[in-house]
């Protein structure tokens, strides 16, 4: 998993729950990285669910929930990092409609070795909802659905994002997004 | 303390991770820099191609250039030949046909008389054959030109059939034209070659015709706002026909549709394949329907441009009076002997004097000296040819007393000389060789008279 996603738990972490927190769950994980991430190294997506988990379970918070907060705050530092890839893009379905083909193949093209989700998606013909299927052996399901929200923030649309259904334990999530 | 001790922690990492991202910078500008020194090779690797494959490209230019001149010498050499050929088989044929025309007219012995029509019409018969020939090598060697100048197609149409009226009647055919009145009356092109054209292919007609019917009918296809008209001319024939699987073999060179065919009625073969190439090269079509025992269509298809302001054309009967030339003074330019004595005899005939030079650099000397009302002019001489010696003439520094002096090209041959390299230098007109005499008075009576 690219560093990017661990610099910004790390910071969401130390930010929101404070710096303790954060040295907490990296001294209480086994991570080879030794919790050193920088945004444009990879490391193994175990040492991921390991932060992750240890937070749930020293904030009480669920996991979903977790991975939920998390993908709404990514999606914001994604335009501030990445502003390149938003442009010409006016609103969410454009946007989520081009992020396999576009913004996947480029990501690829400088980092060869990315493990990047398959985004499937289709709009209504009359634009007014999305059906996205996820596909990922990580199965971040929940972090889809917080980025997706976040994205329909961000082109600030009134959109209403949910699961309809799940396959493969989590590799395969079915998510709808409705123009309210 | 514990938050201290957090921070130390998170410190040491931040250190790592910056340590950790510079050492992937530095391996991604080797990266970079390999990259780019690769690019420079393979930008120099392909400027040598480029370099290299436009040297080929020149060298293989040059050869082309060297080999496009020898093929340019070789025409060059080959057309110089055909004309030469051409003017030295016509010389002494055009004599012979002449001599005879004149002995035609001078002698009343009937059988005297019979033996000088078969001598004729043997000549004329061989001249065709040449003349079929030499065409054919021109088209071959690509020195055909189509003038465009203004004529009446009915009229030509009318000739023709008044010309070969006689071929009908000799086996009791029926011969007529028909015409549409939507064609224009100044069509532009060459008329020389239609005539040619369609002398050829009415020939033919009548020729494998032996009972029934030989037509012509022109009719327009199409007409353009900007003066262009599609025209189709149909010969069609009540004759014996041609197999359908010989159809597209009458056209090709020396063919005939069948061996017997040749055997009986004769000729070249090669009528209507110069017929054909005259026809395309002006970018018309011609097409055949034919049903043995039936008849044929042969059919032509040309466009003209046509103008609808008419230019006068000359009348026939001018009034011409048959001494109108009397007492005139003539030049005759000439280096053939047999040319020169048949010419002098014609205009003696009709009251001339004459006087003889025989190259275009002694007709100058002469006219420095003398005046004269009119000269012929033999175009293919030795020394000075009748394109130059007209030009000197024209030309207002030249020894010549009168610049202004009518002179009237004698061509044998209409393919090469063409009219507007006559009138080019200067001359006033021009005549064909074997000498029309009715064709030639006109001329020189025209000349004069103004």
């Amino acid at each position: 998993m690219k560093g990017i996603i661990f610099t910004e738990f790390i910071e969401m972490v130390e930010d929101k729950f404070g710096f303790e927190v954060a040295d907490k769950i990296i001294t209480s994980s086994n991570l080879p990285s030794g919790g050193a991430y920088t945004a444009v190294g990879t490391y193994d997506f175990d040492e991921m669910v390991q932060l992750v988990t240890n937070l749930s379970t020293k904030t009480g918070i669920g996991l979903s929930d977790l991975l939920f907060t998390f993908g709404d705050h990514l999606f914001g530092r994604f335009f501030s990092v990445y502003p390149h890839f938003f442009e010409g893009k006016k609103n969410t379905f454009d946007f989520l409609s081009e992020l396999e083909d576009f913004i996947h193949v480029e990501v690829l093209k400088l980092y060869p070795d990315a493990q990047l989700p398959t985004i499937a998606t289709e709009v209504k013909p009359d634009g007014s909802s999305m059906k996205m299927v996820y596909k990922s052996s990580r199965k971040m399901g929940d972090l889809a659905l917080g980025l997706m929200t976040g994205c329909a923030r961000h082109f600030k649309e009134d959109i209403t994002v949910e699961k309809i259904s799940e396959a493969e334990e989590g590799s395969v999530v079915t998510f709808l997004l409705a123009k309210k | 303390m514990e938050e201290l001790e957090a921070i130390k922690r998170a410190l040491q990492r931040e250190r790592k991770a910056r340590k950790e991202a510079e050492a992937i910078i530095e391996k991604k500008s080797l990266e970079i820099y390999r990259a780019n020194l690769e690019l420079k090779n393979l930008n120099n690797s392909l400027e040598h191609k480029i370099n290299d494959r436009t040297s080929e490209i020149e060298a293989s230019r040059q050869q082309l250039m060297l080999a496009k001149e020898v093929a340019e010498r070789s025409t060059h050499a080959k057309s110089f030949f055909l004309s030469n050929m051409s003017h030295e088989i016509r010389t002494p044929l055009n004599g012979i046909i002449s001599i005879t025309d004149i002995m035609l007219r001078e002698t009343g012995e009937k059988n005297i008389l019979e033996m000088l029509n078969t001598v004729k019409y043997s000549a004329d018969h061989l001249l065709g054959i040449i003349n079929d020939i030499l065409d054919f090598s021109k088209i071959e060697s690509g020195k055909i030109n189509f003038e465009k100048i203004q004529f009446n197609l009915k009229t030509l149409l009318d000739n023709l059939v008044k010309v070969m009226k006689f071929k009908a009647e000799e086996k009791h055919l029926s011969f007529y034209l028909e015409w549409d009145d939507d064609i224009p009356d100044g069509i532009i092109g060459d008329k020389v070659k239609l005539n040619q054209i369609l002398t050829n292919l009415i020939g033919n007609a009548f020729k494998f015709t032996e009972q029934g019917f030989v037509k012509i009918k022109v009719s327009v296809l199409e007409k353009t706002v900007d003066k262009n008209v599609k025209l189709l001319f149909e010969i069609r024939d009540s004759g014996i026909g041609i197999p359908a699987d010989k159809l597209d073999s009458v056209f090709q060179s020396f063919t005939q549709s069948t061996q017997s065919i040749t055997r009986k009625f004769g000729g070249t073969g090669l009528g209507l394949t110069i017929t054909k190439r005259l026809v395309e090269l002006q970018g018309g079509e011609i097409k055949l329907e034919s049903q043995e025992n039936v008849g044929s269509n042969f059919m032509v298809i040309l466009s003209f441009d046509y103008s609808t302001k008419i230019e006068k054309e000359q009348r026939k009967g001018l009034g011409l009076l048959r001494n109108g030339l009397i007492g005139k003074n003539v030049l005759v330019v000439e280096d053939n002997q047999v040319n020169q004595f048949v010419a002098v005899k014609i205009l003696k005939s009709w009251g001339i004097h004459t006087r003889i030079c025989e190259n275009g650099l002694e007709a100058i000397k002469m006219l420095s000296h003398e005046n004269f009302d009119l000269i012929l002019m033999d175009l293919h001489m030795p020394v000075m040819d009748g394109y130059e010696a007209c030009k000197t003439i024209r030309k207002e520094t030249s020894n010549v007393l009168n610049h202004k002096v009518p002179v009237i090209a004698l061509s044998a041959d209409a393919f090469t000389d063409n009219k507007q390299k006559i009138l080019d230098v200067g001359m006033n007109d021009f005549s064909t060789k074997p000498i029309n005499q009715t064709e030639l008075y006109e001329k020189m009576y025209k000349l004069l008279k103004s």
